[in-house]
């Protein structure tokens, strides 16, 4: 297995659903900046594939909308699941993760950064409310990928 | 989005499952209906845009098989061109399409459809989903995803790295395959050959202890239509429509794509979304038919490539003219992996990959085009009327779990008049009911494919119509 490198971003979501794209936004932007160890990748949706690409990242982001919440993005980090949830062609941050650690041997550090979106219909114009996460969901890229520690953890 | 990746139809879009098991006044089931309850109205939508943007926004159509619409829709776009477009477009859009089926269908057989039957029908839904496949297989989970993940790269080193690239265009492709993609896509053909022949071992091994599977999930009557090349020979993108019957006698041949509605009439259940296509000439309910990788191997008489050949062989022999239990839909599946990738290899090799001949420019010639492709799931239509201007005046889709319907319904009736006893609904009977949708592998991708915990609700209703009792669940 290849030395564990760079920080993935995976943004994922509905280009044609407003908000849902604010995800795939971010990674995009995060893609310009062409930052130093930063790879990035563009999803509709998270399929179990990504298994591989997550378990040779050193650290993982997730990148979605959300209506949880309107109060600015959100990061929180994100563990393997137990086992639970059930796999179809659409699956979740910690399934992928779980899928990572038994079937590629590494479960990166990750976590879920998350957006707040209010229009999910269809268009490719994102609200005002979205928009405004998206630019501080890049900063906190950013802050994550400046972290001298962030490389070289990785969940048993 | 976070809370509603499991829940919500945004990312989900393909909708959520309702069954409706009806019994008569014995107490005994006599019919179901298999229900999509999610209105989506992309037709409409695409209505007033231009032709040109179709392949790009058809795919968004379904995140599971975008390549699908992107192909159908390049192809009706061709035809409002009037165009033949150059044959290095054509091979580039095939080995597209063949990279899709490897991958659909690896994903189907190896995460979805698996589990059921190695790790057994009444296992519990907490252990019977492909992390099970994972502590019990894991070399099998491993070399599944991989296979997938190799069908992904075709797509990526063809249409470029990110999601839903309209890469096919009405005319042809954008562009071409490099040397070097070429060279990586060989790199990874000894890998997938391997995992594909495990596959294929695996399911007939299978087969050996699940006669009761093969004789009541969907094992019954009915039409089967695909494309088909005019010598035979199996189609995914070109060729055209064949109809036959269960003893697997020819009924209509060589209809053209763009004569559809001769022979497609589209029923409407009241209290579903989806269209039930069925043959028109024979009308309901004698015009059932089925599509998808069970159609094809049914509808064509060779396979056009050796090993996929020997196998399509001993496939024909588990029917009586047609094969037609769709529990043998796997089988299928892992057939047309063997030759998807016997055709990418061998297509390799063609020169014409290389070239930068890619597109017939024309304007409007027609004002009606119509593309048709096999998707994994079975044929897709994309029907689009545009006036001089090409924009588009009206627009009709027909997609493969739309023309599997009629049997999905029929397969859940027959597995419930053998499971169903009484007002219980107990998990396991749950369960094969949810595997009866699932050898059809629509693209009701997250509600049907949820092993263990699909999104189903299942109503048992009583002959007055009272609502006996009622399971939801996911």
């Amino acid at each position: 297995m290849t030395a564990p490198h760079g920080l993935l971003v995976i943004g994922f979501g509905n280009t044609l659903r407003r908000d849902d794209a604010a995800g795939p936004a971010v990674a995009e932007a995060v893609a310009a900046l062409n930052l130093p160890g930063v790879f990035v990748l563009v999803r509709h949706q998270l399929t179990p594939e990504l298994a591989e690409p997550v378990s040779h990242a050193a650290a993982v982001v997730f990148v979605d909308a959300t209506t949880r919440t309107r109060d600015g993005v959100e990061l929180q980090e994100t563990h393997p699941r137990d086992g639970l949830r059930t796999l179809g062609h659409v699956t979740d941050p910690g399934s992928i993760l779980t899928l990572a650690r038994y079937l590629f041997g590494r479960c990166p550090r990750s976590w879920t950064l998350t957006i707040p979106g209010e229009d999910f219909g269809l268009g490719e114009e994102l609200s005002p409310l979205a928009q405004s996460g998206i630019g501080m969901a890049v900063k906190e890229i950013q802050r994550l990928a400046d972290q001298p520690n962030l490389h070289g953890h990785s969940i048993p | 989005m976070t809370h509603r990746i499991l829940i919500d139809p945004v990312t989900r879009i393909e909708g959520h499952a309702k069954i409706s098991i009806l019994l008569d006044e014995a107490g005994n089931v006599w019919d179901a209906e298999f229900h999509v309850v999610e209105f989506r109205g992309f037709e409409k939508f695409c209505e007033g845009r231009p032709m040109s943007e179709m392949p790009g926004i058809t795919p968004r159509i379904c995140g599971i098989c975008p390549v699908s619409h992107l192909l159908a829709s390049a192809k009706a776009g061709d035809a409002i061109l009037a165009v033949a477009i150059p044959p290095a477009a054509d091979k580039l859009r095939r080995m597209m399409n063949l990279a899709q089926i490897v991958q659909s269908h690896a994903l189907s057989f190896f995460y979805l459809s698996a589990p059921d039957f190695l790790l057994g029908w009444d296992t519990p839904p907490a252990d019977r989903n492909v992390f099970g496949i994972v502590r019990s297989h894991p070399d099998l989970a491993r070399a599944g995803i991989r296979l997938r993940q190799f069908g992904q790269e075709v797509i990526e080193i063809l249409g470029g790295r990110k999601i839903h690239p309209a890469w096919a265009v009405p005319g042809g492709v954008r562009s071409a395959l490099s040397e070097e993609g070429r060279d990586r896509i060989r790199s990874g053909l000894p890998e997938a050959f391997r995992t594909s022949r495990i596959a294929l071992d695996l399911f007939k091994k299978t087969l050996e202890t699940h006669h009761q599977e093969t004789e009541i999930f969907g094992n019954f009557p009915s039409l089967f239509m695909a494309l088909v090349a005019d010598d035979g020979t199996w189609e995914h993108h070109g060729g055209n429509l064949r109809f036959v019957d269960s003893s697997g006698s020819i009924i209509a041949d060589r209809i053209e794509p763009h004569r559809y509605q001769e022979f497609i009439g589209e029923s409407v259940q009241n209290n579903s979304y989806l269209k039930s296509p069925y043959y028109l000439p024979i009308g309901l309910p004698g015009g059932m038919y089925r599509v998808g990788p069970l159609a094809r191997l049914n509808v064509c008489e060779h396979m056009g490539v050796p090993q996929a050949e020997a196998e399509l062989r001993a496939f024909k022999k588990l029917g009586r003219g047609a094969v037609t239990s769709s529990f043998l839909y796997h089988y299928a599946r892992l057939i047309e992996i063997l030759a998807g990738l016997e055709y990418i290899e061998r297509g390799l090799d063609d020169p014409d990959l290389l070239s930068d001949d890619l597109r017939a420019d024309a304007g409007i010639n027609s004002l009606r085009g119509v593309g048709a492709s096999e998707a994994p799931r079975g044929t897709l239509f994309h029907d689009y009327t545009v006036n001089r201007d090409g924009i588009l005046q009206k627009v009709n889709l027909i997609i493969a779990t739309g023309q599997n319907n009629l049997a999905m319904n029929r397969t859940v009736a027959q597995i419930a008049r053998f499971y169903v006893r009484g007002k219980e609904i107990p998990e396991p009977m749950l369960n094969r009911i949810e595997h009866g949708i699932r050898c059809y592998d629509p693209c009701l991708s997250c509600s049907t494919h949820a092993i263990g915990k699909m999104p189903l609700h299942v109503q048992l209703i009583a002959a007055d119509g009272t609502v006996i009792n009622e399971v939801t669940r996911g």
